[in-house]
Parts: structure tokens; sequence; C-alpha cells
């Protein structure tokens, strides 16, 4: 299960596919205090993508992937661009 | 790789003919949606599979083709003929491209041209209002790319560049690798999803990404998340050919511009001198004077990490100035331009920006080679630093409260003091890098050197279109499970392994006559016997499983030939319609082979000559389009092939006219054949109907050729016709040609034998029964008279003494029943019938030859050919 909603949470991990992202924005709209644990998120479709920046959910755990850490920086400082090294 | 290759030809042809067919079903039928989702998938099978290969022109063009279907599929585009012709031309072009592939004899440089056009008319109808699209958006690309060889960049890049924030040419520079650098605006459209795209993971991959900017909107909460809201745009550092590469399914999405690292570096030479006065760190400027590369990374990397730094204005470019200077290989670009700018002086402090600086400490990979400090670190230092990095990088950061405790502790541990975070930031990850530095420059280069060796070959796996892409060779894979692809050569090898045991098999019954005879005893004769049964059940069942393995459904050649009846109706300006029955009849696969020849030329036949024009047919009353029925039934073992047309029909009276005037008929036969004979005329040798030859049909070689083939492969053929309503062309086919059965029989000694389906039946009559009339012997079988032809007489042996009575095999052939006289009758055998080779092949009166269990040869009569002799 890519996405498990919790109470006030929803843990994303692993590869979150493009079905996931319905859901994720209807849930994420009930309830705008709702966060999102990236912790073990390693990488989502771009629809996934697109609900997280569009929201900018509040990020309980940051994810630990490094492939995402323009994902990280996007979101943390509400920016929309990112430097790659 | 080149098994791959033929792998994907093999199936890349069968989606070619699967997508012709639909199209034309299209045509026909009017484009109904599964048809379109069905080339869709068929081109996108092709165009996937394709990039496996380094065809890239074929790729496009299969792709351009996908995408209009794409749009007809999703309304945005109506579908019209012209589409659908032009679709059949992209997919005839990717066929003569395979076959250029096949022998290997395939011109990339002459294949880009040509697909670069269709591609072109293809998105042409995608989106009209820009029309040649793709030359458009290449030529601007190349002419860019001139410009930027010119080693200066256009105002128009510089403001693209500065797009991207304050010092991001400076950014761009001190991180791009590699001659080339890109900038790329792509804008997926709404539906893309709907197409597996996935744009954002396809940027965050493209090769050589430096900077990423990705624009989504406010998302209304009814919004569809299904829509594609994002748009992207990324520079990076990669060769036009990389980025075309990565991005060519997205062809029509986005807009690119190339320019040079030298167009870059001298854009960027005002800044950097500038900064660099600013900076006025002595070593630093002597070193850049003195070309120095060492000595100007050490001193650069020195000033990145340890000045103090305030948030003067210049911070930013100052401190990309020094990330610049510390990975430069080779500043002589800068030297040049500013021999004159030589003094430098001011004492001012370097600034650092926090954003690359805090993007730097993230990534603990950095190879830029930073020389800092030579201080060696404890582990535990290690750990104590990267937690502070944590720390410091996280949210909860409160700058006021941690900073001084953070600040001590690294302080301690690096000996150094800091004002701010960033500085901070930026020396603990310095320090740290300063560490890993040695083994990750060593990791990463191997994994560099691997991931350019396969970055072609990876491209479509990591790249575009995930889902779909995936599915298919999972989807490839299982159909190979199921379905067994054997070169034909080991299927007719085990044929003749099979036919051998069939003759070895036939020996054992002689074995039990000879035991019989030499005192074996009847006891071992009937166990040989016996033997012989269970030998012979399960060679039949062998035999027919390795017939049936060879048998193909005739569907194989009948849908090459939608096509055919299309364009040649095209071209004569006709309407026809090819209605086809019975695919599903199985036929053997040599069969199945050589009748494509004969039929392709009955179909012509039909369309040229025999459907009128569409002005003829309302004048007759008939539609206006013609219909041309194709129907294949199996009929026991053998198969009937009708081509059925309703056309103007055959004159029978005007077919023998021409043929007595050609000397095919002597004029005895003009007045004495019936209608239906005079129609088999037209497969005489030398005739041809049509008054003008045309180049479809009519050279009069036409149904002579075919009848000779149709009889070759075992068949027979007829026609029949009625002016004015149509003709119809009926073949009789075996269904398998391997093995046949034999009835033998013996004439002056020898062993002949004839096709058992030939035989009607075997009578030894008295030789008074034989009756004379008009010197032909005839014998009345059941008040059926039967013309006799003595094989003696005909296979040109001596004449046979009296006898009392005479063997009559009697033998039906089109003409009727005739009845052979021989010597004896022997049993019926299987055989593999072999043709006559050599200077054999010209006895006509025998079909071919057979091997014997015994070892003798058995030749086998053409009855036909033989009674044509006879009488």
């Amino acid at each position: 299960m890519p996405v498990a909603y919790k109470k006030k949470v929803a843990v994303m991990t692993g590869h979150c596919e493009i079905e996931e992202a319905e859901t994720l924005f209807a849930w994420l709209n009930e309830e705008t205090s709702r966060q999102v644990n990236l912790k073990a998120l390693t990488s989502a479709h771009t629809a996934v993508y697109q609900v997280l920046l569009a929201k900018k959910p509040k990020v309980s755990v940051w994810p630990e992937a490094d492939a995402l850490f323009w994902l990280t920086e996007m979101m943390q400082r509400h920016q929309s661009r990112v430097w790659f090294e | 790789m080149s098994e791959l290759l033929d792998v994907f030809i093999g199936e890349s042809r069968e989606n070619l003919e699967s997508a012709s067919q639909e199209l034309l079903a299209i045509q026909s039928s009017g484009p109904a949606s599964e048809r379109v989702d069905k080339i869709f998938r068929d081109l996108h099978t092709i165009k996937g599979s394709s990039d496996l290969f380094d065809i890239k022109p074929l790729t496009r063009l299969a792709h351009a083709a996908e995408d209009l279907l794409d749009s007809v599929r999703s309304n945005e585009v109506t579908y019209s003929d012209d589409i659908g012709d032009l679709l059949l031309e992209a997919l005839d072009q990717i066929s003569i491209w395979f076959d250029e592939l096949e022998v290997g004899s395939q011109d990339l440089e002459k294949w880009k041209p040509i697909s670069t056009q269709l591609s072109a008319q293809l998105r042409h109808f995608i989106d009209p209002t820009t029309p040649s699209n793709i030359e458009q958006s290449n030529n601007a690309v190349n002419n860019e790319g001139v410009v930027a060889d010119a080693q200066a960049l256009s105002e128009e890049q510089i403001a693209l560049l500065a797009s991207f924030g304050e010092n991001a040419e400076l950014q761009l520079l001190c991180k791009a690798t590699g001659s080339h650098c890109y900038f790329i605006n792509y804008t997926p459209d709404e539906g893309c999803f709907f197409r597996g795209e996935d744009p954002i993971n396809v940027a965050a991959a493209l090769p050589g990404l430096k900077a990423l900017e990705i624009e989504i909107p406010e998302l209304a909460e009814d919004a569809d998340i299904y829509n594609c809201f994002t748009s992207i745009k990324a520079l990076g550092a990669a060769s036009e050919d990389a980025v075309k590469q990565h991005m060519a399914y997205y062809e029509g999405q986005y807009s690119y511009v190339i320019f040079s690292i030298k167009a870059l570096q001298a854009a960027c030479v005002n800044k950097i001198q500038k900064c660099v006065k600013h900076i006025d760190d002595n070593t630093l400027t002597q070193a850049i004077n003195e070309k120095d590369i060492e000595q100007v990374h050490a001193s650069a990397g020195l000033l990145l990490a340890s000045l103090n730094f305030d948030d003067s204005e210049n911070a930013s470019a100052n401190k990309a100035v020094l990330s610049v200077l510390s990975s430069i290989d080779d500043v002589s670009f800068l030297d040049n331009e500013s021999r004159d700018d030589e003094s430098l002086s001011a004492d001012i402090n370097t600034n650092v920006s926090s954003e690359v600086g805090l993007s730097k400490a993230n990534e603990t990979g950095d190879s830029k080679g930073e020389a800092s400090k030579p201080k060696t670190l404890a582990l535990h230092e290690r750990a104590m630093l990267k937690q502070q990095l944590t720390l410091l990088n996280s949210d909860n950061y409160k700058s006021e409260l941690m900073f001084p405790s953070i600040a001590g502790l690294v302080g301690n541990i690096l000996g150094a003091s800091f004002e701010n975070e960033d500085a901070l930031a930026v020396a603990i990850s310095n320090a740290l890098d300063e560490e890993t530095i040695q083994e990750q420059a060593n990791d990463e280069q191997a994994q560099q050197t691997s991931n350019d060796a396969t970055a072609e070959a990876t491209q479509p796996a990591n790249a575009p279109e995930p889902t779909d892409d995936i599915a298919a060779p999972v989807k490839a894979e299982r159909q190979a499970v199921k379905m067994l692809k054997v070169d034909q050569s080991k299927i007719d090898y085990l044929m003749d392994i099979v036919g051998e045991l069939t003759v070895a098999k036939n020996s054992l019954p002689y074995l039990a006559k000879q035991a019989e005879e030499e005192g074996g005893g009847k006891k071992l004769s009937k166990q040989i016997k016996a033997h012989f049964s269970i030998v012979n059940r399960l060679t039949e069942s062998l035999q027919s499983a390795v017939l049936q393995i060879r048998m193909v459904p005739v569907s194989h050649v009948f849908q090459r030939y939608p096509r055919l009846v299309r364009d040649l109706a095209r071209k004569l300006d006709k309407k026809i319609e090819l209605c086809m029955q019975g695919e599903d009849t199985e036929f053997d696969k040599n069969l199945i082979e050589s009748l494509s020849e004969p039929l392709i030329h009955l179909l012509r036949n039909s369309i040229d000559h025999g459907i009128e024009t569409p002005a003829e047919r309302l004048a007759a009353g008939k539609p206006e389009v013609g219909r041309i029925d194709l129907i294949a039934t199996p009929l026991d073992d053998s198969v009937i092939i009708e081509i059925r047309d309703d056309g103007k029909g055959i004159d029978p009276h005007k077919i023998k006219l021409l043929a007595f005037q050609k000397g095919v008929i002597s004029e005895t036969q003009l007045e004495t054949l019936d209608d239906n004979e005079a129609l088999q005329l037209i497969f005489a040798a030398g005739f041809s109907t049509s008054e003008q030859v045309s180049d479809l049909s009519g050279r009069g070689v036409g149904m002579d050729a075919v009848k000779t083939m149709v009889s070759q492969a075992g068949g027979t053929i007829e026609m029949q016709s009625e002016v004015g309503v149509g003709s119809t062309f009926k073949l009789l086919l075996p269904q398998t040609m391997s093995v046949n059965r034999v009835m033998m029989f013996e004439v002056n000694d020898q062993m002949f034998g004839v096709g058992m389906d030939a035989v009607v039946e075997t009578v030894k009559v008295p030789a008074a029964d034989i009756q004379r009339i008009r010197n032909e012997h005839v014998l009345v079988i059941r008040e059926k008279l039967i013309p006799l032809c003595d094989l003696r007489v005909a296979l040109g042996f001596e004449q046979a003494g009296e006898r009392q009575e005479h063997s009559i095999l009697v033998v039906s052939t089109p003409q009727g029943e005739f009845g052979l006289i021989i010597d004896k009758f022997h049993e019926g055998i299987d055989v593999i019938q072999k043709p006559l080779e050599g200077v054999l092949a010209g006895y006509a009166h025998f079909s071919g030859t057979a091997l014997l269990g015994d070892g003798r040869v058995l030749l086998i009569i053409n009855v036909q050919e033989v009674l044509a002799k006879c009488l």
C-alpha cells in the first residue's frame, strides 16, 4: 500500500502510482491541517507530485531518498525552482 | 543483437500488417474507436521497441503517427481519408525501412529527411495552425545552435537564463560539464497522463540536468487531478542529440535552446571579472593571471569555505563566481578578456548564497573538489557534523535559539567560527565532503562511465511512459510462452524424418512376407504384422502432428489483399469492396505461400477486367461499389478457395472466337465447345482477353501461369462466369501436400502409383467385355460408358499378349471417368511424394516419385497428362 491514510497523516511509501493522486487530493482537500509523511517515498507519478506541489501540505517527515531532494526543496521553501548538483 | 533486431522486425511487421488492415477496415466501414485503438497500440509497440535500436527517424515517424492516432482517438481530430492515406504512407515507409534494416543497408541520413517530412505532415493534422511544426522548431534550434557556436548568447537566451534566477548563468557554468548546455521549456498537454506520460519524472531524468523549475497553478478542490497542469523548465548540460533523444516521445510538447559552454563562458566573463575584483584575494588573482588552474581551484575553494559572509548585494554572485572558479578546468577565456583589467584591488568579504550553499549541503556526493581544510575528521566528529547539518536543514530549526550552539560545536570541531547558518552549513558539508571525496569520486567516476555507456540503451527504460512500455514487453513475453516461433527449416527437417520413418515403416509388411516365405513361419510373420499396425498408428499420429504444426490459417495470405484491392481500385478509379470469409481455414504453410501469387493474379484480374467503373455499374443498374468475395472453405482433405466478383462477367463466345484467332483451338472445337469448356480456355497458354494491355494484368501469361502454379501445388482451378453478373474462380487445393496416399499397381513388371483421391474403383473384367467404338476401347460398367487407356501403350511398353481378364483402374478426372488398363493391382501406401528433378522434370506424365519400403523407387503417374496423350 503506497499511501496509508492515518488520522492526520498520509504515509507515502515507495513509488506512488498515478492512481494514488485522486485519493490523496481528495483526502488533503477534506481538511487543510492534514499532513504527509514522505519518509519512505522513493518516487511518484507526476500527478502525485502535482498534488503535493499544488496543495503544499505540511510535511511531517521529509523524504530520505536523495532523488527527491528537489521535492523537499520545492515544498520546504515554497519555491518552484531547484538547482541540482 | 541481430537476433533481437530480427525479432523486432518480425514482430513489428505483424504490427504493421494489423495496423494497415485496421486502417483499411476503417476506410471501408468508418472509424470505429476500437479500430483506432488497435492501430494506436500497434504503432505504440513499434515505436516503443524501435527505441531499442539506433533508428531514430523510424521511432520519430512512428511516434508522430501514434500522436495523430491519439488525437483521433480522443476526438480532437476528425478522421478523414486523407489521414488514412497518410498513415498508410507512413506504414509503408516504415515497412521499407524494415526491409533495409533486414538486409543491413539502412542509411539513417537518408531516412532523416523522409521521417521529418512525413512526421511534419502527420502533425499538421493534429495542429493545422502550425503547419510543418517540426521543421520550424528544428530550424529554430539549428539556427540557435549556430548562434551559440559563434561564442555569444543572444539577448533572448540571456533572458531565458535570467528567468531562472539571478546568476543562473554562473550557476550553470559552475555545474556544467561537456560542451553544450540546454534550456527546455516542457509544457505537457492536459491529457498526457492518459497516454502514460509522466512529465516530472521525465524532466528529472533529463541528461545532465542542473536545474528544474516546476510551475503548478493553484488547484481548485474540484480540479480533475488526472489532467496535467504542470509546466516544467529545465537547465542542464548535454548535447542536443541527447536531449532530443530523451524527449523523443514528447515531440510537440516542448521547445528547447542549445548553447555552447563557450558562449556561456563569454556571457559570464564580465560578472566573473567584477567579482574577482570584488573579492580581491591575492592568491586567487595571481593564480588566474598565471592560469594556474590548480591554484585557482584551491584558492577559490578556500575562499568559498572560509571567508566571512554578510548579506551584501553581491553575495550570491560572488559565491557563484567562486564556485565556478573552484571547478572550472580552464581560465584562459577570462585571461584573454581581462588583460587590461589586471590590477585587482579592494578588500571585500565574500558572501555565500544560501540557495546554492544549502543545495550543496544536502548533496554529500559533491565531486566538485573544493580544496578546503586539510583537517581529517574522526568518525564521531563526522557523525556530529552530520547531525548538526540535519538540524540546520530541519523544519524545526529556529535560528536565534539554535544557531549559537551549533556554530559553537562545529567551530570546535573544525576550528573556525561562523556568523550565519549558510556559512556554517557550507563549512560542515565541505568538511564532510573532504572526507568522502576520495571514495565517492572513485565511485562516481565508475558510475559515470557506466552511465554514459548505457545512457542510450537505458533511455526507454527509465524515461517515458513507464506503464505502457513496461506492459508491452511483459505482454510479448507472455505470448512468447504460448507461441513458439520456430525456424521453418527445422519443421521441414522433422517432416523429412517423419517421411523416412513412413518409408521404414512400410518395409515391415515386406519383412513379414519374407519371414513367411523363408521359413520363419506364420507366427513370426503375424507378430511382425501386429507390430506393424502399432508402428503404423504411431507414425500416422506423428505425421498428422507434424502436419498440424505446419498448418497456418489462410488469413496469412488473405490479409495482404485488402490493401492490394484498395490500391488497385484507386489506381483504376473503381470502387471495390473485398469481402473475405473462412480466413481461419487452415492450410499447409508451403501451400499457402505458393498460393499467394496466383491469388494475387486472380484478384488483379477481377479488379482490372471484372469490376466495371462506377459509371458503367450505375448504368447497368448495379450498386456503384463493386464487390469481390474471397472465400475459403474446407472440404474433406482439401480446401476450396473461391474468388467471386460481381463484375461484367466473361462472354464464352468472345473467348471462343479469340481462342480460335490465336490458334488455341481448332475450327471444329470452335463449333463443339460448350460455354463452360469455352470459359476454361482462358487458362490455356498464350491467351489474354484484354484488348488493351495494362500494367496490372493482361499480359497474356496470367491465367496460364496461375493454372500452372495451382497444379504444381496439387490443385485444380476452374471458372464460371455469367455475362453481366460476374465471374467465379474456384481453386481446389489439397490441405497438405507432404504425405500422399497412393494406389500401387504393376505394369510390365514395374511398380507405379496413382493418387488415391483420383481412384474411383478397381475392376477385373473379361476381355470380351471391352468394346470398341470408333477405334477407341470402352467399357460399360453399370450402364456407364468409360473410355479405356492401355497404360502399356501410354508408357511405351511392349504390348502384352492376349489375356482372358483385364485389370482396370477407374480414375476420375475433370473430364470425367476413365479406365486405365494395367497388369496387376497392389495395395495402397502412404508416401512422401518428391517432385521430379533435373532432366526428369520434363516428363509431365509423372507427377513425382516416392521411395518404397524395400528401397525401390515408385513413379507416380499424372493421370491427366497420361490420358491427354493416350486419347
